[in-house]
C-alpha cells in the first residue's frame, strides 16, 4: 500500500493555501502513484477560533462539499488513489463549527468523512464533536482516520486497532514543543496497538491571545510514518515535504498473532477485556470545568503582558 | 522523592541470586522511598526456586522495608499447588506489611487483566503491574485513571522487541501521563536484559540496561505529577489532555469481549 503524506507550509496569504495544497498533491501523485494521499489538519490555513485568528473566519473554513473537496476529488479521481483530505475546519448548521476529514475513493466517490472526537483547547466552546471512532473499509482493507487530538486520546487508536484497522491515518498539528516525545509516542502506539500510523502536519505559525498572555503557537511539520517494526519516515520540523513509505497490510495484522518471535502479540491478544471496566469511569482527578474555563479565555482579547511568551 | 531501582543478574543458584540481591539492597541509601526489584529475583524463565528460598527472600525483603522505613516493590517464580509455575508480585509498605501480592501464570497461556492496585501513599498514589499487564496498554491507563501518578513495574526484558518494549514505557507514561519505574534482572538462559529506568511524561528520566548488577537511586521532585496532571490551560504542558478530555461513552468497545484482535 503506498502512502505519501504530504507536509505543507501555510502561505503569507491564506487563500493561497489550497492552490497550494492541489499542486502538491498533483505533483506528488503524478511522480509516483500512490494509493492513498494524506494532508494536513487545517490544511487550509489556521483556524479562526486560534488565538489572533479571529480575520480568518469565512476565509479558512468551508462548507463540505465545497471547493477544497471538490478540488481535491478531482485529483483523487484523474491519479486513481485515495485521499484523506487532511482535516479542515467545517461551517455546520447555526453557529457551530466541526474539524472534518473527508476521505475520497479512486474514483473519486466518497468513502466517508469522519471528526475529531475529542476537541482541543479553543475547539471545546466552538465545535461540535462526532461521536464515533469509526474505521473505513478500502480496497486495501480497513483503514482509520483519527484527528490530530484524538490520538493523544489512546482508547481512540486501541479501538480503532480493535475494530480491526491495520493503518491509520492522523492529520495533526505538531506543536514546537516535545516533539522527542510525540516521535516517542507515535512509535509506542503503532508497537502496542499493531497498527502502522501515517502522521501529516502543516508548517505554520500563529500569534495571538491566550488568556491574558500574547503566545506564539508553531504548527513544526514532523509528519511521521511508523509501523510497528519502528520508524520509517520523519519529516522536517520547518518547510514542505512529501514521505512516503510502501506500507504492509498484512504484517500489522500478522503481528497480532501469538507467535514465538515477537512480542507484540501481547498487548492486543492477552487483554482481558473484562477487568477493564474501569476505563468507563471518569479521570479521578477531575474537579473543572474546562469548557466554561476555555470560554472565559476566549473572551480576553488584551494581554496582561507586552512581553511575549509561549 | 526518592526511588532506588535494582538491576540484577540471575545466574543459575537461586541462592547464589539472592545472596547477590542482599548485597545490592544493602547499598541502598537510607533515605529512600520506593525500593523496586525486578520481576523475576530468584530464577529465570519457568524454573521456580525451593519454596524455602522464595520465603525466606520475601521475609528480608519485608524486614528491609521495616528497618529501612521504605516501600518495595518486587517478584518472583514460585511453584503453585499443581506444580505449574507462576510469577508472585508483591508490595511492601513501610511497616513491612504486605498490602498487595499477586500469583500470575507463565507460559504460552498468559492472559493479562489480573490485577491493578492503586495504593495511597504518604507521596501520592502509586500504581503496581506485573507481566504480561506492563505491556498491555489498557492496565496502567487504569492506574492513572484510578489516580496513581507513578507505576512501579517489577518485570522482565527478554530478547524479543526490547527497543520497542523500552519506547513503550515512554509512550504510555506520556500518553497516560504518569511516571513509570521499571526493574529487570539479566540472565543467560533464558536470555533476559537486565534493566532499571524511571520515565516521566514528558522524558526518560534515566535509562541502564545491561547485564551487571547495578542500582539506580533518582528523586521525582515533590508535586512534579501531580502538577504535570493538572488541568494547564496555557496549554504550555499538555500531558494532562488525555486524563481531562476523555468521552467515555465512546469507549464500551474496549470492554467488550468480542473485541479482542
Amino acid at each position: 500500500m503506498r502512502v505519501a503524506a504530504i507536509q505543507t507550509q501555510w502561505q503569507e496569504k491564506p487563500e493561497d493555501n489550497l492552490s497550494n495544497v492541489l499542486k502538491a498533491v498533483d505533483e506528488a501523485c503524478a511522480r509516483a502513484p500512490r494509493d492513498f494521499v494524506i494532508l494536513p489538519e487545517f490544511f487550509l490555513g489556521p483556524a479562526w477560533y486560534m488565538p489572533g485568528q479571529a480575520d480568518l473566519r469565512g476565509v479558512t473554513d468551508t462548507e463540505i462539499p465545497g471547493p477544497a473537496i471538490e478540488g481535491l476529488t478531482e485529483l483523487a479521481r484523474r491519479h486513481k488513489c485515495h485521499i484523506i483530505c487532511g482535516s479542515v475546519v467545517e461551517r455546520q448548521d447555526g453557529s457551530k463549527f466541526g474539524n472534518t476529514s473527508v476521505l475520497v475513493g479512486p474514483d473519486g466517490v466518497e468513502i466517508g468523512q469522519t471528526g475529531k472526537v475529542h476537541p482541543f483547547a479553543n475547539e471545546t466552546v466552538v465545535f461540535r464533536p462526532v461521536d464515533q471512532i469509526r474505521t473505513f473499509d478500502t480496497a486495501f482493507g480497513k483503514i482509520a482516520i483519527a484527528i490530530c487530538s484524538d490520538f493523544w486520546i489512546p482508547e481512540t487508536i486501541r479501538i480503532l486497532a480493535l475494530e480491526g484497522a491495520h493503518t491509520i491515518f492522523v492529520p495533526g498539528g505538531s506543536l514546537r514543543q516535545n516533539l522527542s516525545v510525540m516521535i516517542n509516542a507515535f512509535l509506542a502506539t503503532a508497537w502496542l496497538n499493531s497498527v502502522n500510523i501515517v502522521y501529516c502536519c502543516p508548517v505554520g505559525k500563529i500569534t495571538g491571545i491566550r488568556g491574558n498572555q500574547m503566545i506564539t503557537v508553531e504548527f513544526a511539520g514532523t509528519s511521521l510514518i511508523v509501523t510497528p517494526d519502528g520508524l520509517v519516515a520523519e519529516g522536517p520540523a520547518d518547510r514542505e515535504c512529501v514521505l512516503e513509505a510502501d506500507l504492509s497490510t498484512e504484517r500489522p495484522l500478522a503481528l497480532r498473532r501469538p507467535n514465538d518471535q515477537d512480542d507484540g502479540w501481547i498487548s492486543l491478544g492477552a487483554r482481558r477485556p473484562a477487568a477493564y471496566g474501569g476505563i468507563l469511569d471518569e479521570y479521578v482527578g477531575l474537579n473543572r470545568d474546562l469548557a466554561v474555563e476555555i470560554a472565559e479565555r476566549m473572551r480576553q482579547t488584551r494581554p496582561q503582558s507586552a512581553t511575549p511568551s509561549r | 522523592m526518592k526511588i532506588a531501582i535494582l538491576r540484577t543478574s540471575l545466574g543459575s543458584c537461586p541462592a547464589s541470586n539472592l545472596a547477590e540481591l542482599k548485597s545490592l539492597l544493602a547499598q541502598v541509601e537510607a533515605c529512600v522511598d520506593i525500593v523496586l526489584l525486578p520481576g523475576e529475583c530468584l530464577s529465570a524463565g519457568s524454573a521456580p526456586p525451593e519454596p524455602r528460598l522464595s520465603a525466606a527472600f520475601v521475609e528480608h525483603c519485608r524486614a528491609f522495608a521495616a528497618e529501612r522505613r521504605c516501600w518495595l516493590a518486587g517478584g518472583a517464580l514460585k511453584a503453585g499447588e499443581s506444580g505449574e509455575t507462576l510469577r508472585s508480585t508483591w508490595l511492601i509498605d513501610r511497616a513491612g506489611t504486605i498490602v498487595e501480592r499477586w500469583d500470575a501464570p507463565v507460559g504460552a497461556e498468559v492472559r493479562g487483566g489480573v490485577h491493578f492496585p492503586v495504593i495511597a501513599t504518604d507521596f501520592g498514589k502509586i500504581g503496581v503491574l506485573s507481566d504480561p499487564d506492563i505491556w498491555i496498554w489498557e492496565a496502567s491507563r487504569l492506574l492513572s485513571l484510578k489516580g496513581a501518578e507513578l507505576i512501579l513495574a517489577p518485570g522482565i526484558l527478554n530478547d524479543r522487541n526490547r527497543d520497542q518494549k523500552l519506547s513503550a514505557l515512554w509512550g504510555m507514561a506520556t500518553l497516560n501521563c504518569v511516571g513509570f519505574a521499571f526493574a529487570a534482572a539479566a540472565s543467560d538462559a533464558p536470555r533476559h536484559h537486565g534493566c532499571a529506568t524511571l520515565i516521566l511524561p514528558h522524558a526518560v528520566v534515566r535509562q541502564e540496561v545491561g547485564d551487571a548488577p547495578m542500582l539506580m537511586c533518582e528523586e521525582i521532585p515533590a508535586e512534579h505529577l501531580a502538577t504535570m496532571r493538572d488541568a494547564d490551560l496555557s496549554f504550555r504542558n499538555t500531558f494532562w489532555f488525555g486524563l481531562w478530555s476523555r468521552r467515555r461513552h465512546l469507549y464500551r468497545p474496549l470492554v467488550a469481549e468480542t473485541k479482542n484482535a
